[in-house]
């Protein structure tokens, strides 16, 4: 990989950069570094933060007595321990404090909730309060676990409400018989925009090239998260059943099926997108015209067969390697095998019929490497 | 590792430009030329290549696995015992055709060495030997001895360990029923006193057979940094388990049949213990400096000493909570910044660090 410095020399915008300029850019290199402490002594000292917060937290507690009829102290208890966090986390005292403000400000969070949420339908309250504290959080806790935490939480309620909305009760769905209740059909749309806008909002935060982009990548991380949530827990809860999964709902077999397309369809352009944005832009069709045809073909193959469910850790995987985000990449390499063994798994076949059908998949896949390696000369380092 | 001197000589990452960016050091116009830069450097078609491949190989394996799964019931006793042989032959067999220097050499013995296990598997399935767990793992440990010991592989040696570490964890809770056993007949408590002992003795004397022979007699293929990392883990956590067993036992000592054996227990635990940490922090701080090392013994000691401060401060049926908790969370404060600051002033003096 280029270095600053070479890439700054081969740079047209800055042909001969100045010694002051990279004197700043060095300065802000320096500080960037993350902190000199190593990871392991990271740990420890975040180990022992949060158990002395959470001991002095449950001590405060245990002072007010766990009644019910203290649930507004434990909102009270709760705001005051968040506002200290963030106060605290903005004078950056070192890796202890910001784990203790952490611990804390996540506690206080949770005494909130407790405190401020009603006995009867919380959801809605709940997801009101998550939203304004992301918010809020977001603009000023400068901690990157802080707003990816927050954003999560705020992210998978407002999405639990919606699917709540008017009463819609997502579980009779997922667990699903001949005689299920109907679902209405704009559930179906509000799950695919609420998943469209996910995705779109999660390559915002990482593709363009804005001032905001660090700032704005612990949303983009939440997101992640968000996205594989759903899936995740339909695959575990749904073991038993066939057909289309997206996004945790498995859509009635008289529904159009039409329905079960439209999340993946979005989810193989986004693909062609981000492939198309790595390569240089639409300029890159005409050059490379057979790759990115036998692209979109794989993607039609993959979504014709059923097999859908693997094309958000493909997604997942081409967003990490090409932005450099390790854990983007991480994740979803490690979502790749549970999602493709779970589609084979539920595939409605004996086992000498599923032994076939794997094997002749390896064998195609074999044969696309074999395909692509005559095309492309493979000379990249190794890694 | 020699370190660049200048960060503007590290390698970039797109990450860092965008942090660069957000702190106004670079403009955005300048961000996207370098970062299309590095992505057209981006290995793209070496991880597509190995990721077709390795999927492509998951699929088949998978697939010949439903097929023998699919005809299992059909084959016979000597079919299946061929099969899971035959898969031992070929991988063996593929490991001396690579040759035993190179790594897919070294990676098809080791597959041997795994499939060993599940030929062990299937012969006990099929004549239903009456064998006890750790008899089955005694036995691949000591039917791939000597592929380990002419390997010379990391990832095998301590792949033998673990086979080790399993016979011996198997054994003991089996030993309960065994009147002749070693020590005789054991209670639950001996018991895991027993494992934790047995567990803490294998794995230092393969730690000390890893170090010895990295220093003495110098076996660069056993010279792998994360090895003695893995093997203190392995040492040390038996150890800490242990000594924390202990401390716990005396929470009803005065009620238990025998009072001062627990309390004896328990300081002999302590004292062990420390001279245990106090020897780790010598040889890894003056003969072999590593500070991964070291913070895996603070770590360990962090954590028996606050069990050991809980057990002071929380007595039985403690009346005050909230001052209890607020006393043990300024211990925390106190022994984790301790042992961060004991650290952090090693780290200044280490010779060289990993």
């Amino acid at each position: 990989m280029p270095t600053i410095r070479q890439l700054l020399s081969q740079s047209e915008i800055i042909p001969d950069p100045t010694p002051e300029r990279l004197q700043q850019i060095e300065a802000a290199l320096k500080d960037d570094s993350q902190s000199d402490m190593p990871w392991y002594l990271r740990l420890i000292v975040a180990v022992g933060a949060w158990f002395a917060c959470l001991f002095i937290i449950g001590s405060f507690l245990a002072l007010m007595g766990f009644h019910d009829d203290n649930r507004s102290g434990y909102a009270i208890f709760g705001g005051i321990l968040l506002i200290g966090a963030t106060v605290l986390a903005n004078a950056r005292l070192g890796v202890f404090m910001e784990q203790c403000c952490l611990a804390a400000g996540l506690a206080g969070q949770g005494l909130l909730y407790a405190g401020l949420l009603p006995d009867h339908d919380p959801l809605g309250n709940a997801t009101l309060i998550s939203v304004v504290l992301a918010a809020a959080l977001y603009l000023i806790y400068p901690d990157f676990l802080m707003r990816m935490i927050t954003s999560l939480i705020a992210i998978q309620l407002t999405l639990e409400w919606v699917l709540h909305w008017r009463g819609y009760d997502p579980a009779a769905s997922l667990f699903f018989s001949q005689s299920a209740p109907e679902i209405p059909i704009w559930i179906p749309a509000l799950v695919a925009v609420c998943y469209i806008v996910r995705v779109v909002v999660m390559a915002g935060c990482f593709v363009p090239v804005i001032r905001q982009s660090a700032n704005l990548a612990p949303l983009g991380y939440a997101l992640v998260l968000s996205l594989a949530a759903w899936p995740l827990l339909g695959l575990f809860g749904f073991a038993m059943h066939s057909g289309p999964i997206f996004d945790g709902i498995l859509y009635p077999h008289h529904y159009p099926v039409w329905l079960n397309y439209i999340n993946p369809v979005f989810t193989a352009v986004s693909i062609l997108a981000l492939a198309t944005w790595a390569a240089g832009g639409t300029g890159a069709w005409k050059i490379h015209a057979i790759p990115f045809a036998g692209l979109a073909g794989v993607l039609a193959v993959i979504i014709w067969t059923g097999a859908s469910t693997i094309l958000l850790p493909v997604l997942l995987i081409m967003l990490g390697f090409f932005t450099q985000r390790r854990v983007i990449l991480g994740f979803g390499l490690i979502l790749l095998p549970i999602f493709l063994s779970f589609y084979y798994y539920n595939l409605s076949l004996d086992l000498l019929a599923k032994s076939a059908t794997l094997i002749v998949s390896g064998l195609a896949l074999l044969l696309l490497r074999s395909l692509l390696r005559r095309g492309e000369i493979a000379e990249q380092p190794t890694l | 590792m020699n370190t660049p001197s200048s960060p503007l000589d590290r390698a970039a990452s797109i990450p860092q430009l965008r942090r660069l960016l957000a702190d106004d050091v670079l403009q955005p116009d300048e961000v996207r030329h370098m970062e299309k830069q590095i992505r057209g450097q981006l290995p793209w078609k070496l991880w597509l290549d190995r990721g077709l491949l390795s999927l492509a190989v998951a699929l088949i394996v998978s697939g010949i696995g439903y097929f023998f799964a699919h005809n299992w019931t059909h084959l016979t006793d000597t079919d299946k015992l061929g099969l899971a042989g035959g898969a031992v032959l070929i991988a063996f067999l593929g490991s001396l055709y690579a040759g035993a220097d190179h790594f897919v050499g070294k990676l098809l013995l080791l597959a041997a060495s795994l499939l060993v296990g599940v030929f062990i598997a299937v012969f006990g399935q099929i004549y239903q030997t009456g064998a006890d767990t750790y008899e089955l793992f005694q036995a691949w440990a000591l039917l791939i001895l000597p592929w380990v010991a002419l390997g010379r592989f990391v990832p095998l040696w301590l792949f033998w360990i673990g086979l080790l570490n399993l016979t011996v964890g198997f054994y003991w809770p089996v030993s309960l029923n065994r009147p002749f056993g070693i020590f005789g007949v054991l209670d639950s408590e001996a018991c895991f006193r027993a494992e934790t002992i047995s567990l803490f003795v294998l794995n230092f004397i393969a730690l000390a057979i890893r170090e010895g022979s990295s220093r003495t007699v110098k076996v660069p293929w056993l010279d792998r940094h994360w090895s003695a990392w893995i093997l203190l883990a392995a040492t040390l956590t038996p150890a800490t388990c242990e000594t924390i067993f202990e401390i716990l036992q005396t929470w009803n000592w005065s009620t238990s049949a025998n009072p001062s054996s627990v309390f004896i227990h328990c300081v002999l635990a302590l004292v062990l213990y420390a001279a245990l940490i106090g020897g780790i922090f010598a040889y890894f701080f003056r003969i072999h400096p590593s500070l991964p090392a070291l913070s895996m013994a603070v770590l360990g000691a962090c954590c028996v000493l606050i069990t050991l401060a809980a057990r002071v401060f929380v007595f039985n049926g403690g009346p005050d909570m909230a001052g209890v908790l607020m006393l043990m969370a300024i211990v925390i404060l106190l022994i984790f910044g301790g042992g961060v600051f004991l650290l952090r002033e090693i780290s200044r003096h280490l010779p060289s660090t990993e």
